[in-house]
């Protein structure tokens, strides 16, 4: 596996962060930290959870690399109630080509409806806006709305996760449309793919547009006659379809509490429901470990390992927890 | 297809989610009962960890003994037919001989512990946590130098004012009787079927309270540092022989820890109605004749009589006077006041250790000087006797002339502290010279005698006597 040098600074960053001074902050996971499914608990009423470095590598299978590092806050807002901000800025590296730029800005939040009782699992419900900013963002708002489910075992905690995420298609104008996937209507594919059009949901879209043997690939083991008629026909209305995408994973988690350290593993299963795409197979593993009363870091390594072309990818983080007072002296220790 | 994709109602999901968290919020729902309690930061300061920078040691007994809370909740409830040696034997021997020798260095996360109470009693789970946070909160302030006295106090009223600001999980700072611990149908089943856990538990509770008196009587950081050191070493010989030196009766703050419960009444109630929560929890779980589909029902109840200030009420001057009755021989002792005062030094500062090495006598600290360190008052007299006797030229002159004297004071010399020593060798060496025949000029020259040996120097004392092998 290949990664550039310069991908790895943020890692190296993340593990200088805050020094040490809740204090069990490993045992709510966030998504992809270090594993995609997460758990249904939020961050604590006035907690800050800042991220600054959050990393991700991947290779697929046609040795294209994609690092992204998402700095990302979250803030418990209300009772049981956290937003977060964050901006992921992605390099994607084809060898002779290499694109880094913003890939949106997302603002979230999640709402956790109860605490685990006897009768009930803990559930919660994440919603997700990445917004069109920056240049390799989506070209219009992409929304994700997840469900949470969290019961725990003796052994273990069991998640269950089920999200949705779309966006509104798009007319592309005749000529000159500021959408870089629209382009591809117009004229010859862009140098860079933007990622909404490698989302495995699209990509045939371009098959009118490319060459067999893009269009070969692209179509995989669908069905790819009726989709490329199809695609066709999208493509002389010069229409760019929106995003859909369901992902529904389970996740399993053990925490081993005196040593304050969390192993987890998720398996999860994306796909969208245009015609020919296969749907995807993702399996990770990781662990997150209380470095500090504030600090806790995390490692993953995952494997997508059947559908749309193949990946391996590995996660590193570092979190830091805080509050600031003057947000919770107003309504706490004023009395 | 294109029509579908066209036709799809894309923010309507995002409209239903926002539509269930506004009607999940808890302003909406107005009620939390299926809900449970949210969790929340603890109060943001400079102080914050100032007690885990600044003590230790201390600071991870409380991880240890948050584990110790928790496996006993999950074994009562999970395991009600265990016979109590499973509490009593394995969990208190792994306890006590592995955990609290070597603590986690961080908080532990309960709910990984006690799984099936947290999903049973959630809100207990969290009024023991805010509670806790209240706890430790309260030792960085104390621990905190940077902080005026008047500073302190002024901190200590804020957090005690974000503590009450959840009440759905603050203690009530109303004193409680004894009665709502020891007087319910279910009371006293824990200390009866498990003494040992139960007085580890007391012991617990006895650190916890008993740190704040060295923490608010100290003068200055190093005499904190002591009588912290000094309650940890406590506790741990509480530990030994168990239950023999436990508490035999609940930790009272009042008595363990009379200054800091003068001068912060409030948190010393809310603490002792924590702490005898903690016994109720157990004895709840514990008490076969409470059917488990009861438990949780009878643990809201013990919680929401904690929490309200009307329920087994008593004043201030009550709870203080029964804190004093109970006895504080019983609760544990003081935590502070029982380290024995190091014995006075007895030698200059920097004596140099002579060993027995044949050197002579050359006036250093001799090897048995440990032995002066313990010289009692009797003896000092005569020592002070002999000087002024001494100092007399008359009897110098005698002494000088009666060699076995001369050595058997030469001898005692090493029992004296450096400066006396010094001035009686100088007495000594005064008499020795009058008493030498001052020598003719014109007689012939003596051969001078070998000087005469040193005195025997005592044997040093053996460092090992009395240990055992």
């Amino acid at each position: 596996m290949r990664f550039s040098g310069a991908a790895l600074l943020p890692l190296a960053a993340a593990m200088i962060v805050a020094p040490a001074a809740a204090q069990t902050d490993y045992y709510n996971t966030d998504a992809g930290r270090p594993v995609r499914v997460e758990d249904a608990s939020v961050i604590e009423r006035y907690a800050f959870d800042l991220e600054p470095f959050p990393v991700a590598m991947q290779r697929t299978s046609t040795n294209v690399y994609r690092y992204k590092v998402e700095p990302h806050v979250g803030y418990g807002v209300l009772p049981m109630t956290q937003i977060e901000l964050g901006a992921p800025l992605v390099v994607i590296d084809r060898g002779a080509r290499r694109q880094a730029a913003l890939a949106g800005l997302e603002v979230a939040a999640m709402h956790g409806f109860n605490i685990e009782s006897r009768r009930l699992p803990a559930f919660a419900i994440d919603v997700d806006v990445l917004a069109p900013v920056g240049g390799l963002a989506p070209a219009r708002p992409r929304v994700s709305v997840k469900g949470i489910a969290t019961r725990t075992y003796r052994p273990a905690r069991v998640h269950l996760n089920a999200e949705y995420g779309f966006s509104q298609g798009r007319r592309c104008a005749a000529q000159n449309d500021p959408v870089p996937a629209c382009r591809l209507f117009t004229g010859p594919l862009p140098p860079v793919v933007p990622p909404e059009v490698d989302d495995p949901g699209l990509p045939c879209l371009r098959v009118a547009a490319a060459t067999d043997a893009v269009r070969a690939m692209c179509a995989g083991g669908g069905d790819a006659a009726a989709s490329v008629t199809e695609l066709q026909q999208q493509t002389s209305r010069r229409f760019l379809p929106g995003y859909r995408r369901w992902t529904v994973g389970l996740g399993a988690d053990r925490a081993l509490p005196l040593r304050s350290m969390l192993l987890a593993a998720d398996v999860f299963a994306d796909w969208t429901p245009y015609g020919g795409a296969p749907t995807d197979w993702t399996a990770e593993g990781g662990v997150r470990y209380q470095l500090t009363p504030r600090t806790v870091v995390d490692a993953g390594v995952g494997s997508h390992f059947r559908g749309n072309g193949k990946s391996w990818s590995l996660t590193f983080g570092a979190s830091y927890e805080f509050a600031l007072r003057p947000l919770v002296g107003a309504r706490g220790a004023r009395r | 297809m294109t029509a579908r994709m066209r036709s799809r109602p894309t923010l309507a999901p995002a409209a239903l989610a926002i539509a269930l968290l506004t009607l999940g919020s808890p302003a909406a729902a107005g009620a939390q009962d299926w809900r449970g309690p949210y969790e929340q930061f603890y109060l943001p300061a400079q102080h914050n960890w100032a007690f885990r920078n600044g003590y230790a040691a201390a600071d991870r007994l409380f991880n240890a003994f948050d584990y110790g809370h928790a496996i006993l909740y999950e074994l009562l409830y999970t395991r009600p037919d265990a016979p109590a040696s499973r509490l009593e034997g394995r969990e208190f021997d792994f306890i006590t001989k592995r955990l609290l020798v070597r603590p986690p260095r961080l908080p532990l996360e309960e709910r990984a512990i006690e799984v099936e109470y947290a999903k049973l009693v959630p809100e207990a789970v969290e009024m023991f946590e805010w509670a806790h946070v209240l706890h430790r909160q309260l030792y960085d302030v104390l621990a905190d130098e940077r902080l005026t006295p008047a500073r302190r106090d002024a901190e200590v009223a804020r957090l005690l004012a974000y503590y009450r600001s959840r009440p759905d999980l603050a203690f009530s700072a109303v004193p409680k009787s004894m009665a709502l611990m020891q007087e319910q149908p279910y009371s006293l089943a824990f200390r009866t079927k498990y003494p040992k856990f139960n007085g580890l538990i007391w012991a617990y509770h006895w650190l916890q309270v008993g740190l704040y008196e060295p923490l608010v009587v100290a003068e200055d950081r190093d005499a904190k540092q002591t009588g912290v050191l000094a309650a940890v070493a406590r506790f741990r010989q509480m530990i030994e022989d168990a239950p023999a030196r436990m508490p035999r009766v609940m930790p009272m703050t009042a008595a363990v820890a009379p200054e800091f419960a003068r001068r912060y009444p409030e948190a010393a109630i809310v603490f002792d109605n924590l702490h005898s929560m903690h016994d109720v929890v157990s004895d709840i779980l514990a008490n076969p004749s409470v059917p488990r589909g009861r438990k949780r029902a009878e643990i809201l109840l013990a919680a929401a009589r904690y929490r309200d200030d009307t329920s087994f009420a008593m004043t201030v001057p009550e709870w203080r006077e029964m804190s004093a009755m109970m006895g504080i021989e019983n609760q544990g002792g003081p935590a502070t006041g029982f380290l024995t005062p190091l014995p006075a030094g007895t030698v200059a500062r920097g004596a140099v250790m002579r060993h027995a090495d044949g050197r002579p006598d050359d006036g250093e600290m001799p090897a048995s000087a440990p032995a002066a360190a313990t010289m009692d008052s009797a003896t000092a007299r005569i020592f002070e006797a002999q000087l002024r006797m001494l100092r007399d030229p008359v009897i110098r002159r005698r002494v000088a002339s009666d060699t076995a004297l001369r050595r058997t004071i030469e001898e005692a010399l090493s029992h004296l502290p450096a400066a006396e020593q010094e001035e009686l060798r100088a007495l000594l060496r005064d008499a020795a010279a009058a008493e030498a025949p001052t020598p003719k000029s014109t007689a012939p020259r003596r051969q001078s005698k070998p000087a005469p040996k040193p005195a025997a120097k005592p044997r040093p004392a053996d460092p090992h006597a009395g240990h055992k092998p």
